[in-house]
C-alpha cells in the first residue's frame, strides 16, 4: 500500500493574481487536479450595467494592468458594431501599433524575468539578472520599448486613456512617435536575438494534442480583427462565439472555465473539451502571417506551425514580439497626424461583439446598450478562463513524469507549467497554492 | 571625469493626489540644480525607469510618496551607503522598502528595483530615499493642502543636502580618474 502524502505550495509565483492549485492521487494515480482559484470575483460585468457607453473603455482597462489594451480595444470594437460605426483605415492601423505596444511589454517581460528563469532553477528574474545581466537588461529595455510605446498613443503606459469609442481621443503629432524609430530598430534586432536566446533553452519533451483557438485574419497576424479558427476546423464569424464555446462555473474557480460545445447546426452540443489559446495557437494558426524576420527567425531556429510543446511559448512570444516590433517600424515611419481621429455616433439602441488576441490569447466581449447609449449588457471572457481548464489537462499528464521527484520539485514543475501559460488571475479573476493529497491504493 | 552626473534626485509619481509629490518637488529644484554640475534631477513615472539613469551615478537620491501614519508631509531619510556600514546597509534598506512593495508579477517597486540595479551592477554607492507621509491618492486629484504647504520646504532641505559641499566632494572624489 502507497503511503499517503500531501504537497502544497502556498502561492504559485512569477504569475499575475492568485489561486491554488490541488492534486488528488491514490498511489501514482492522479484522480484529480483543480486548478483552484479562490480570488473573489471582480463583477466587471456588472457595474458596467447602466454606466454611458463612453465609460467603457477606461473601465475595461481597469481588468487588467499588464493587457488593458486587449480589454479596452474589444469593448470599443464592440460597441462600434452595436453603433453602427465604421472606423477609417487610419484609426485601424494606429489601434494595430497600439497593440503592438501592448505585445512588446507583456511579452518581454513574460520571457525574460518570468519564464526564463525556469529553465535555469533560479527563483526569480532578479536572480537570473546576476547570471544573465545583458539579458536582462536586453528584456528590460524591450519591455520600456512596449510602455513607451503605449505612453506616446494611449497617453500613459498603464491604463491608457487615450482610446475612445470611434478612434482616439487625440492623434498623437508626428514626432511624438517618430522619435520612436530610433530605439524599435535596435529593439527589432534585439527581439530576433532574444529569441535565438530563449530556443536554445533546455525544453522538457512534453508535446500535446491541442485544439488550438485564435482570430485568423486572410491578410494579417491578428490581433483586432478577423474569424475564429481551430486547428481542428473550427471557422465561424466572432458573432457565433457563444455558440461554438460556453463558460461554466466549477466549484473550486471563481473565474468561469470556458469549453468548445461542438454545437451542430440543429442546436445539439457534444461533449464539452478544452481547448488551448495563446501565441502557439495564434502561430499555429497564422505562421505565414508573421513579419517577414519573424517568418525567418522561426525557420532559423527550428520553430514552426506544428509545435504544441507549451514549454515552447517562449519562443512563440518572442517571434511574436520581432513582428509587433517590425510591424510598428512600418507604422511609425509612415505616420501622418489623421483626421477625424475619432469618428462621430449618435447613441442608439444595439448590440454587438467582438474578439481580439490579448497576449495571452483570444479575449471575447459583448455589450448591449439601450437607445440613450446605457449599457444594458455585458459579457467578457478573458483568455486565462478559456485556457484554465487546458491547464489541468495538461497537469495530468505532466505530473506522472514528475511524480518520482520530491514534494516541492514537483510543486516548482506544476509551477513551471503553468506559468508557461502567462496566466493573468487577475484578469479571469486572479491564482496559486498547490496541495496533493496521496491517498493508499 | 565625464559629462555624466555624479548624483541623481529621482521624484517618482503620479498624476494621483499625493503621489504627485516626487514630481513636484523634482519641479521645484531642476532649474536650481541645472546650474550645480554633476548634479542631475529627473522625474520617474515607475521605479524601474530609474535603471536607465544610473550609469557612472554615485549617489541616488529618491524622493516618493508613501503611506503612513506620521503627519502628511513628514519626511522618513532612509540611507544606504556602500562605504559608510554608519549610514544603514543596503540590504538593510531594501528590507525596509520591501515593506513598502506592492503590485503584481508585471510591476517593480523601488525595493526590487534598486535589488536588480544591484545584480546588474548597476547600484550606486549611496542611495537615499525621501518617503514623505500622504494620505491621498485619488486619480486626477491635485496634491493636498497638508503636502502643498510642505513642498518648498522638502525641497530646499534636499537642495541643501544635494549641495552640501561634503556631499559633493565625496561624491567628486569617488568618480574614477
Amino acid at each position: 500500500m502507497s503511503e499517503s502524502r500531501t504537497i502544497k505550495v502556498e502561492a504559485l509565483t512569477r504569475v499575475e493574481g492568485e489561486g491554488g492549485l490541488h492534486v488528488t492521487l491514490d498511489g501514482d494515480v492522479i484522480r484529480d487536479v483543480k486548478l483552484s482559484i479562490y480570488e473573489p470575483p471582480r463583477f466587471f460585468e456588472a457595474f458596467l450595467q447602466g454606466r454611458p457607453l463612453t465609460d467603457v473603455p477606461d473601465i475595461t482597462a481597469r481588468i487588467c494592468g499588464i493587457c488593458p489594451v486587449a480589454y479596452q480595444m474589444s469593448s470599443v470594437h464592440a460597441l462600434e458594431q452595436a453603433l453602427g460605426i465604421r472606423i477609417t483605415p487610419e484609426i485601424r492601423r494606429m489601434r494595430r501599433l497600439l497593440y503592438c505596444g501592448e505585445w512588446i511589454e507583456s511579452h518581454a517581460l513574460h520571457m525574460h524575468l518570468l519564464h526564463a528563469p525556469d529553465f535555469f532553477g533560479v527563483h526569480s528574474g532578479i536572480e537570473l539578472a546576476s547570471r544573465f545581466p545583458d539579458e536582462v537588461s536586453r528584456g528590460l529595455r524591450l519591455k520600456k520599448h512596449g510602455n513607451e510605446l503605449l505612453e506616446a498613443l494611449g497617453g500613459r503606459a498603464i491604463h491608457p486613456i487615450n482610446v475612445a469609442v470611434g478612434g482616439f481621443y487625440r492623434a498623437p503629432r508626428r514626432e511624438e512617435l517618430q522619435r520612436l524609430i530610433p530605439d524599435f530598430e535596435w529593439g527589432l534586432d534585439a527581439a530576433i536575438t532574444a529569441t535565438r536566446w530563449v530556443a536554445t533553452l533546455d525544453f522538457p519533451d512534453f508535446t500535446r494534442d491541442y485544439e488550438m483557438v485564435a482570430l485568423s485574419h486572410p491578410d494579417e497576424y491578428p490581433m483586432n480583427e478577423g474569424q475564429i479558427a481551430s486547428t481542428a476546423g473550427l471557422q465561424i464569424d466572432v458573432a457565433d462565439f457563444e455558440r461554438e464555446i460556453e463558460e461554466q462555473h466549477v466549484a473550486h474557480s471563481t473565474a468561469l472555465q470556458a469549453f468548445r460545445t461542438h454545437t451542430t447546426d440543429d442546436g445539439n452540443t457534444g461533449d464539452a473539451t478544452c481547448y488551448h489559446v495563446g501565441p502557439l495557437a495564434r502561430i499555429a494558426l497564422n505562421f505565414d502571417r508573421l513579419s517577414e524576420s519573424a517568418r525567418r527567425t522561426a525557420d532559423e531556429v527550428g520553430f514552426d506551425a506544428s509545435v504544441r510543446n507549451p514549454f515552447q511559448a517562449i519562443i512563440a512570444r518572442g517571434l511574436e514580439v520581432i513582428h509587433a516590433y517590425e510591424e510598428a517600424l512600418d507604422i511609425l515611419r509612415d505616420y501622418r497626424p489623421f483626421r477625424p481621429a475619432r469618428i462621430e455616433y449618435t447613441d442608439q439602441a444595439g448590440e454587438g461583439c467582438a474578439a481580439t488576441e490579448a497576449p495571452r490569447g483570444l479575449i471575447y466581449h459583448r455589450y448591449a446598450v439601450a437607445d440613450d447609449g446605457t449599457v444594458t449588457a455585458a459579457t467578457i471572457v478573458p483568455p486565462t478562463s478559456q485556457n484554465q481548464r487546458q491547464i489541468e489537462e495538461d497537469l495530468r499528464d505532466w505530473l506522472p513524469r514528475i511524480l518520482d521527484n520530491d514534494e516541492d520539485r514537483i510543486a516548482d514543475d506544476c509551477e513551471r507549467l503553468i506559468r508557461s501559460y502567462d496566466p493573468c488571475i487577475s484578469c479571469s479573476t486572479h491564482f496559486l497554492k498547490l496541495t496533493i493529497d496521496r491517498r493508499p491504493q | 571625469m565625464t559629462d555624466r552626473p555624479h548624483t541623481l534626485l529621482a521624484g517618482i509619481g503620479s498624476p494621483n493626489g499625493d503621489d504627485q509629490i516626487g514630481w513636484r518637488v523634482v519641479e521645484l529644484l531642476q532649474s536650481r540644480l541645472a546650474d550645480v554640475p554633476g548634479i542631475a534631477a529627473r522625474k520617474a513615472a515607475v521605479p524601474l525607469d530609474l535603471l536607465d539613469w544610473l550609469e557612472e551615478v554615485r549617489t541616488l537620491h529618491v524622493v516618493d510618496a508613501c503611506l503612513a501614519e506620521d503627519a502628511p508631509g513628514s519626511v522618513t531619510t532612509l540611507t544606504a551607503d556602500a562605504t559608510d556600514s554608519d549610514r544603514g546597509t543596503m540590504d538593510q534598506l531594501l528590507s525596509r522598502l520591501e515593506h513598502l512593495d506592492s503590485g503584481g508579477s508585471h510591476d517593480f517597486g523601488l525595493a526590487r528595483v534598486l535589488e536588480l540595479a544591484g545584480r546588474l551592477d548597476r547600484l550606486p554607492e549611496r542611495v537615499v530615499v525621501h518617503a514623505v507621509a500622504a494620505r491621498q491618492f485619488a486619480p486626477a486629484a491635485p496634491l493636498s493642502d497638508d503636502l502643498a504647504c510642505r513642498m518648498a520646504d522638502i525641497a530646499e532641505s534636499l537642495y541643501q543636502e544635494l549641495t552640501d559641499a561634503r556631499s559633493l566632494a565625496r561624491a567628486v572624489a569617488a568618480e574614477p580618474g
